[in-house]
């Protein structure tokens, strides 16, 4: 690739202003109490200099442009009214030296070991509570103590994934803040940041000595089948799905591992084993990476309202605990009252000191620390023992209790005595403070860090790296970053740099798996019906925007105003409200204003706005299976307002350039994907829904427009009309040099099977789609579906154009009758297509109870 | 005494089930005064796959998946128990609630530790905790702390099985003063859990009498859900029954032990398909010596 010179050979730029030093609080990373520059950041610092300043400005922007496009920004997929974290990546990292990390990563691997060691007993022989080591109230009081999970743990390292909140303290020294022992907790963010973040600073992080992250993941490839026990495994990662705000890393893990992305409902349990439900049936699966809450993944044996999982998710880790990275239940020991324990459970569980303490906690299920905390007048922060599933920077700040107004201190109060085991009390502590960019250069900026290790070889190893963000440490005592500020962390090493590319990882090649049959059934549902609303929504746009063109430009040709008026009835019908049509005849604004209340509708299923609402909310179900391009493509109507708003008037020439814009867009997205997506069963489904949804409502309009004669004898107006809503328009002129005739313009929207527009082209289409899928047979035992479609495909194909268009009584009965054989049967095929791939999604499950009735 | 049970669940679904899970408590655990002498457990239409295992609360477990469609679904349970007289502790000797939670507080005892936790169904709020309060004179002995909230629940709330349902909170029984045994059971606990004290919530059967004079009819004793409180290491655990407003002796039939309703649902379940569904229960407890 070639790249710009960045840094210039002869020149250096101020970053480091005076003042830096004076804004200093507490330690910082990159000066010494007396102002000299750290020696591991010296490096850095050199080569950071030789950028012009407004190549910063630059790279900060590039950079932030970089975490929009490749989707780490949450905003680029949320829903647009959630209030979900804002996601950026300063311009500088924080820069670890090689001595400090041998440090922490001696400290951490301790503290992973210690904790699996501590799971293996919580869910076993229960001595640390027998024994008063760890209050057994404080386990028997937390929910994610899962009581069914017990002897999950036996014979193996329930502790795969672990990840550390740290922050440095003024002395220097390193405290914890929180650990992860759920999820992987943002892994997925943090290989993210640090491939968008070297896209931006590679030059500086080649020259700085920088380790690499790339043979971190390379061991888990290589490790986990072993920590399963399978080799060559089937290995899926678990996830809640797209609406959850930390789907992007559980989707970029995948995808960087190479594993598949499932939920809940893609899994079954059939006789204590689990299996993907897919196209081809049930796929058995070996090893799950969880990315769900313990406590919400079985509705049978865990959490009745929680359906993350599949049920019986807890027999199947019965039959095989090594099923499941982490271990169901591993959360438990992230609860913030063992902190006060850890050194003597070090001491007694592993024998040796604790390296890195935690901040000093009062649990206040303990009465004694209640009674302090009731008492004291400290300005205690009062929160909860546990967050989520730790997406970084979303920590709760807790309430501080001196800042709190009278009523709010009692309720505080009256919590701590009624539910004191689930609250801790703590200090604020200290941040030291890191480098951070702006237009003025560095400024120091209060950070802490999350740091990640897995399982191998009896120990742990670290993720050379790790996500740093920025806390407001007046507020914050956990890692809580409301602006989403996030920093890559180097880790420099000693070592000669290796070149180890931090690309694609090495896939065994057994594991290609070309054809993609194993296709979730989910995913081919989703795909159908983002084929056919996006057909219709395309087709709405068209008729509309016919609907508003007058068609006076013809050759003269009076504009066919019971053509429009149908056309409208079409819409009205399928919108299904309470629109009424005007009985006298369409004027010009009539029809405008009409078409507003349609596009701006979201009942029914032609209400543009609701079709447009339910591309975008398949699509997100399905995101990461689009390419950045269709997924930009779609997610650009969120852009103009005038898709969405109401009430506002709009002229016709602007409400036509609208429909222009909106045609061309969807035009984009069906582009995109027929030059870029793999000729898999997903794109099959996808082709289906679109053909089969143009076809049915082709065949409507034709049959709106020209079953009834009309009443001019003079159909050419409404010949054209319907030549420019399909599109054929150019067609037809290239071939015939005379006006429409009907029976010349029939043959070409529905015989000509060349014509893409045309009815017979979507059926051959589909029909070519349908015999390919992986139940279809190609010997004389068709599907239903494939019978359907054949028969559809040969009655429209072998229609005799002279019947067609004969009058009886002023109609057309033979076209009538064919139209509605396709209009009746389409539905039909979807239907059984449905019930084929995709029943296994159909419903939800839900809960069943009995209760006890006696008086 | 002994007794035998019959205890036959009938589902009725309005569309067909194409494929359930089930977890059950239907099959009664030994207990110190309690004897299991036979038991069966008969599912129509029968399991795929069956599990039987004991919680960690010590209650026989099932776990089942039906993958035959159905729109029908029954549960008998059959057992024979004998119950050995809960001889009467001398429980006006019993330590005060003071005492009691004290010991708990040092106590290392998981067995019962595991009950003094609040659960889903007993969250605790102001207004359960005042109500609480009231029970709580300093000094009183558990017994009698246990036996006036027993009293006090049996006295100012209302039976009503209409009035409530599973998702029912405590805190809304409180308001309404109404509700069916385990709403009853489930707001007791949570007032002596109040004080971190150790409670169990106890699934069974009670035998009914038919009123003065008419023959008892099949089929109307019942399920019923009550508590057992934990009373020093001396007298341990002792049931109270806030539905009857009294201390059981010997016609209380103790299925599972749990933290609260969720631990022991008698048969939970997840379907696929189903839709609506009605359900009947019909228990008969008959004393055979």
């Amino acid at each position: 690739m070639q790249v710009d010179p960045l840094l210039s050979e002869t020149q250096a730029w101020t970053v480091l202003p005076d003042k830096y030093i004076s804004n200093v609080n507490a330690y910082d990373e990159l000066l010494t109490p007396s102002g000299e520059v750290r020696t591991h950041w010296q490096a850095f610092l050199d080569n950071f200099s030789r950028i012009n300043p407004q190549d910063q400005q630059f790279l900060a922007k590039k950079l932030n442009r970089l975490v929009y496009e490749n989707g780490l920004a949450h905003d680029v997929f949320a829903d647009p009214d959630g209030t979900s974290q804002p996601w950026q990546i300063d311009l500088i990292p924080v820069i670890i030296s090689a001595s400090e990390w041998q440090w922490l990563s001696k400290a951490i691997r301790q503290r992973a070991r210690l904790y699996n060691t501590m799971l293996q007993d919580l869910y076993g022989p229960q001595n640390l509570m027998k024994s008063g080591q760890i209050p057994a109230r404080m386990v028997f009081s937390d929910t994610s103590f899962l009581k069914p999970c017990m002897n999950l743990y036996q014979d193996h390292d329930p502790l795969y994934f672990f990840s550390i909140d740290i922050a440095r303290n003024s002395d220097g020294s390193w405290r914890a803040i929180d650990c992860h022992s759920e999820t992987p907790a943002g892994l997925g963010f943090a290989i993210a940041n640090r491939i968008v973040h070297n896209k931006v600073l590679g030059e500086i992080f080649d020259t700085c000595k920088v380790e690499r992250e790339a043979s971190f993941f390379q061991g888990i490839l290589s490790h986990l089948p072993e920590h399963i026990g399978v080799s060559d495994p089937n290995i899926a990662v678990l996830t809640h799905g797209s609406q959850h705000g930390d789907y992007f890393s559980h989707a970029y893990l995948a995808r960087y591992l190479g594993y598949r992305l499932v939920e809940g409902s893609d899994l079954r349990v059939v006789g204590e084993n689990i299996f993907l439900k897919t196209l081809l049936g049930l796929m058995p699966i070996d090893g799950i990476i969880r990315c769900i809450e313990g406590e919400l993944s079985d509705p049978l044996e865990l959490s009745p309202s929680g359906f993350l999982g599949p049920a019986h998710f807890v027999q199947a880790s019965r039959k095989n605990p090594k099923l499941i990275a982490n271990t169901l239940g591993s959360s438990i020991i992230e609860n913030r009252g063992l902190s006060a324990h850890l050194p003597q459970l070090c001491q007694s569980l592993l024998g040796e000191d604790l390296l890195l303490h935690d901040a000093q906690r009062f649990w206040l299920g303990d009465q004694n620390m209640r009674e302090m905390v009731l008492n004291e007048t400290h300005d205690y922060i009062i929160r909860p023992i546990r967050e989520g599933t730790g997406r970084p920077g979303v920590a709760d700040t807790g309430q501080k209790l001196l800042s709190l107004p009278n009523d709010s201190l009692q309720s505080i109060f009256e919590n701590i005595r009624l539910k004191g085991e689930g609250l801790i009390a703590e200090q604020v502590g200290e941040f030291a403070s890191s480098p951070s960019w702006n237009a003025n250069g560095f400024a120091p900026t209060p950070y802490g860090m999350r740091l990640f290790a897995v399982r191998q070889n009896d120990d742990y190893v670290l993720l050379p790296g790790g996500i740093a963000m920025t806390v407001n440490p007046e507020t914050s005592v956990a890692l809580n970053a409301p602006e989403g500020l996030a920093r890559d962390v180097w880790v420099l090493t000693d070592k000669n740099k290796a070149h180890q590319s931090l690309l694609k990882p090495n896939i065994n090649p057994k594991t290609i798996d070309r054809n993609n049959g194993y296709l979730p059934s989910r995913i081919a549902d989703n795909l159908f019906w983002l084929g056919r609303y996006v057909e219709r929504t395309e087709w709405t746009m068209r008729l509309m925007r016919s609907a508003l063109i007058q068609t006076e430009e013809e050759r003269g040709v009076q504009p066919d105003v019971d053509a429009i008026r149908k056309t409208l009835e079409i819409l009205i019908t399928k919108e299904g409200t309470s629109i009424q049509l005007p009985s006298e005849e369409l004027g010009h604004n009539q029809i405008n204003e009409l078409i507003r209340i349609l596009r701006s509708s979201n009942v029914g299923t032609f209400g543009l706005k609701g079709a447009l609402e339910r591309i975008l909310y398949v699509s997100q179900l399905i995101r990461d299976r689009l390419s950045l391009e269709a997924w930009e493509a779609l997610n650009s109507f969120k852009a103009n307002p005038l898709w969405w708003q109401d009430a506002v008037p709009i002229r016709t020439d602007d409400s036509i350039d609208l429909l222009n814009e909106g045609i061309r867009t969807l035009a984009a997205f069906s582009g995109i994907v027929r030059e870029n997506m793999t000729r898999n069963y997903g794109w099959r489904f996808l082709e289906i829904g679109r053909r089969l949804e143009r076809a049915l409502n082709h065949c409507e309009v034709l049959h709106m427009l020209f079953v009834d004669q009309p009443k001019s004898q003079n159909e050419t107006s409404r010949l054209f009309f319907m030549l420019k809503l399909a599109d054929s328009l150019i067609t037809y002129r290239s071939r015939y040099r005379f006006a429409p005739d009907l029976s010349l313009v029939l043959d070409l929207l529905i015989i000509d099977e060349n014509n893409p527009r045309g009815l017979c082209f979507q059926l051959s289409e589909m029909m070519k789609h349908i015999n390919l899928l992986p139940q279809s047979a190609d010997d004389a035992v068709r599907t239903e579906e494939q019978k359907i479609i054949l028969e559809l495909n040969t009655e429209a194909r072998l229609l005799n154009m002279t019947d067609v268009v004969k009058i009886e009584n002023s109609r057309r009965p033979s076209l009538a009758k064919a139209l509605e054989h396709q209009i009746q049967n389409l539905p039909i095929l979807s239907e059984v297509l449905s019930r084929r791939y995709f029943s296994l999604t159909d419903e939800l499950p839900h809960r069943l109870h009995s209760k006890p009735q006696a008086v | 005494m002994k007794y035998s049970i019959q205890h036959k669940t009938d589902y009725h679904y309005l569309a067909p089930v194409i494929q359930s899970h089930h977890i059950l408590h239907l099959s009664p655990r030994n207990v110190d005064h309690q004897t299991i002498l036979s038991h069966t457990l008969d599912i129509d239409p029968a399991p795929a796959s069956q599990n039987n295992f004991t919680d960690y609360n010590g209650n026989p477990t099932s776990l089942i998946t039906i993958e035959k469609e159905h729109s029908d679904l029954s549960f008998f349970s059959t057992s024979e128990i004998e119950i050995l007289g809960n001889t009467p502790k001398d429980i006006t000797s019993s330590p005060s609630w003071e005492d009691i939670a004290q010991a708990v507080y040092t106590s290392n005892d998981l067995e019962v530790l595991k009950y003094s936790c609040l659960s889903q169904h007993t969250q605790l709020n102001v207004d359960i905790f005042q109500y609480a309060q009231k029970s709580f004179i300093p000094n009183r002995s558990i017994h009698e702390v246990a036996m006036d909230l027993t009293s006090r629940i049996f006295n100012e709330f209302q039976f009503d099985n209409t009035a409530t349902d599973i998702s029912t909170p405590i805190s809304e029984v409180l308001r309404i003063k109404r509700g069916v045994c385990q709403d009853f059971a489930h707001l007791q606990i949570a007032c002596l859990r109040a004080m971190r004290l150790p409670v169990r919530y106890v699934s069974g059967y009670i035998l009914t009498h038919p009123p003065e004079g008419l023959q008892k009819l099949t089929g109307t004793d019942a399920s019923h859900a009550w508590i057992s409180v934990w009373c020093g290491n001396e007298l341990g655990w002792i049931d109270f029954d806030p539905t009857n407003n009294i201390i059981p002796t010997n016609e209380h039939i103790t299925i599972a032990y749990g933290l609260d309703y969720d631990d022991i649902s008698p048969i939970g379940g997840v379907l696929i398909g189903g839709g609506d569904h009605t359900v009947s229960v019909a228990v008969d407890v008959v004393a055979i010596k």
